[in-house]
């Protein structure tokens, strides 16, 4: 009963959100620079045909698109058209941004699969590793290559990675289809970057956890050190890391901008570095209404699971 | 006895300063490192027209993909550009931009974090809504998406980056404003009516902004990075000008045959990271050795 008032309550509170990200979206639409109609003729009739489009059929146009109603009506019709996944037509391709976006999701989502595998694998190892000698030798060289990734520009990495591996040893290749060899490169870079501050937050409350009486008292009580790790210390601490985790996991699926675009990955943030080029708004805006969706209901998820790791938390 | 006593009060006292000016010089090792890379960086940023041999956009077809040599020590570019002018002359532009995104990050964050813990009410609710919904974003999604709509550029680069990054600082200083507020001597300052305003300036922001040191170090070594990334993309600064970022996506298309195009301007960004990190690090364990707060 209480998880169904609180999903209700979620789902307003996301719908909310996405009103507003949808609005705020619509206002910068309008806000940009130029005139939808002359962007779009612009875009979809370059060439000779240009000069020709007569004055009427673009007042037709606009007339359909209802571009020649008040702004609020303007906006009721945008986003009657938005809840249908009716983003427009892509003045680049001339698809619909939709099918656009759908065909890109499968590359962006196994990439974001492996990067978070990679993350989480490393924060969590490193993590563990670096409270269990806290203040050791191992300790202090985990926290300093953490300095050391957390420093990096994630396309620095994402270059060398690939002169090392790709035009050195010849491992992988940049132009090949989606494969497991393909997703490594990306992934790990994704995934390097993004481990360390997981893993800070992992050994800090792994720490806290240890100081505690009821830890004292079950060493004392002669626990070896993996049981008090694995039955006590990690399952009070991993909370935070969760958050985290799940956090990033949200916005990898929106799409590495970078490392899609660096890597020549077909996932949709190559496709909408793309896109912003030649100001294909249809697309941005598509894109952006999308990645809300990923991310709240990834939250969403993150709190779910809380529960199932936290029984004290009733949702 | 009672010029014992001063004496040895004195003593104390004299001990005290010695104390005070050794635990100020025992810094973390990772204060005194960051910051003395932060100085050679910035000092040889200001000093770039002194340094540089030559001009940073000057172009000589004729020394084109040069490797590094006692005239061009970093190299030369496919324009045949010096490297190391460049780089020197985007440290300029890398710090210069960072800092001013600082500035306005740190200003829009502080005002509405001030503004939400302190007033409370619908103030803060409608504060706290927008920032929820702007943090679910990484930043860089929101800025992509206001540089797609108004054109590249840098200026617009580090407006779209502002606009999402305050979001962070404001969420941080509400939490801080929330617990000075129930401290006895703001209510004191209530009870002998100090309007709001006076509260806020005398009382809370003093103790507002020593937590938001190394909150400002990491975040400055943040933006500088991001807007790099954007550069880097080819949505930032636009060339000839020369920027870290944008040196590197410029050097990528020759990286087997030079690649000082691309490790030099990646160093120099690493290396100025590092050093904002190293310092932010530092102050954190200085002012709350148990911080675990997440930098976004």
């Amino acid at each position: 009963m209480a998880l169904g008032r609180y999903l209700l309550s979620r789902l307003a509170s996301s719908l909310y959100v996405l009103l507003g990200t949808s609005l705020l979206m619509f206002i910068l639409m309008r806000l940009a620079p130029g005139d939808p109609i002359d962007i779009m003729f612009g875009r979809t009739h370059s060439g000779p045909g240009l000069g020709l489009a007569r004055e009427e059929r673009l007042g037709e146009i606009r007339e359909e698109l209802g571009l020649d109603k008040p702004l609020l009506a303007q906006y009721i019709i945008w986003l009657g058209r938005v809840t249908q996944l009716d983003f427009g037509v892509s003045f680049r391709t001339h698809r619909p941004v939709a099918v656009e976006l759908i065909s890109r999701l499968p590359a962006t989502v196994v990439l974001a699969i492996f990067a978070f595998l990679i993350q989480a694998l490393l924060a969590v190892g490193f993590g563990i590793l670096s409270a269990m000698q806290a203040n050791g030798w191992l300790d202090h060289s985990i926290r300093l290559v953490a300095i050391v990734c957390t420093a990096t520009p994630i396309f620095l990495l994402g270059l060398l990675l690939l002169y090392l591996f790709g035009v050195r040893l010849r491992w992988v290749s940049i132009s090949a289809p989606i494969s497991f060899r393909q997703v490594i490169l990306p992934a790990l870079t994704l995934g390097v970057v993004t481990a360390p501050q997981t893993m800070r937050v992992l050994r800090a409350s792994l720490l806290e956890e240890f100081s505690r009486p009821y830890m004292i008292a079950a060493r004392a009580k002669g626990l070896s050190e993996r049981t008090l790790l694995r039955r006590h210390a990690l399952p009070n601490a991993i909370l935070p890391t969760v958050t985290l985790l799940g956090l990033s996991f949200g916005s990898l699926l929106g799409g590495s901008v970078i490392i899609e675009a660096l890597f020549s990955w077909p996932g949709i943030g190559k496709y909408v570095v793309d896109s912003i080029y030649v100001r294909d708004y249809p697309v941005i805006q598509g894109y952006v209404l999308v990645t809300t969706v990923f991310v709240m209901t990834v939250n969403l998820l993150v709190d779910f699971l809380y529960t199932v790791l936290d029984p004290r938390i009733r949702l | 006895m009672n010029g014992h006593n001063l004496t040895s009060s004195s003593k104390a006292v004299e001990r005290h300063r010695v104390v005070s000016l050794l635990t100020l010089l025992d810094l973390p090792y990772s204060i005194l490192a960051g910051v003395v890379l932060l100085t050679i960086i910035t000092v040889s940023a200001l000093g770039a027209p002194w340094i540089a041999h030559h001009n940073p956009t000057e172009q000589h077809p004729q020394e084109r993909l040069q490797p590094p040599s006692g005239a061009h020590w970093f190299g030369t570019d496919r324009f045949g550009r010096d490297t190391f002018s460049r780089i020197l002359y985007g440290a300029r532009i890398s710090l210069a931009i960072g800092s001013l995104g600082l500035v306005l990050v740190v200003s829009i964050g502080l005002a509405v974090g001030l503004l939400a813990g302190y007033a409370g009410s619908w103030v803060d609710a409608v504060a706290m809504r927008l920032v929820d919904a702007l943090f679910a974003f990484p930043a860089v999604v929101p800025a992509l998406v206001i540089v797609g709509l108004f054109g590249p550029g840098l200026i617009n680069a580090l407006l779209a980056l502002v606009s999402v990054w305050w979001v962070s600082i404001a969420r941080v200083v509400r939490g801080i404003v929330l617990q000075i507020k129930q401290e006895p001597y703001v209510e004191a300052a209530q009870a002998l009516g100090a309007s709001p305003l006076r509260i806020v300036w005398r009382h809370i922001l003093p103790g507002v902004l020593g937590p938001m040191l190394p909150l400002a170090s990491f975040e400055l070594g943040n933006l500088i990075l991001s807007i790099s990334s954007l550069s880097f993309l080819g949505l930032g600064i636009q060339p000839p000008s020369p920027e870290w970022g944008a040196m590197l996506a410029d050097g990528r298309s020759h990286f087997a045959e030079a690649p000082y195009l691309v490790v030099f301007p990646g160093l120099m960004l690493f290396l100025t990271i590092l050093a904002l990190n190293l310092i932010g690090e530092g102050l954190r364990d200085i002012l709350d050795p148990t911080s675990t707060y997440i930098v976004k």
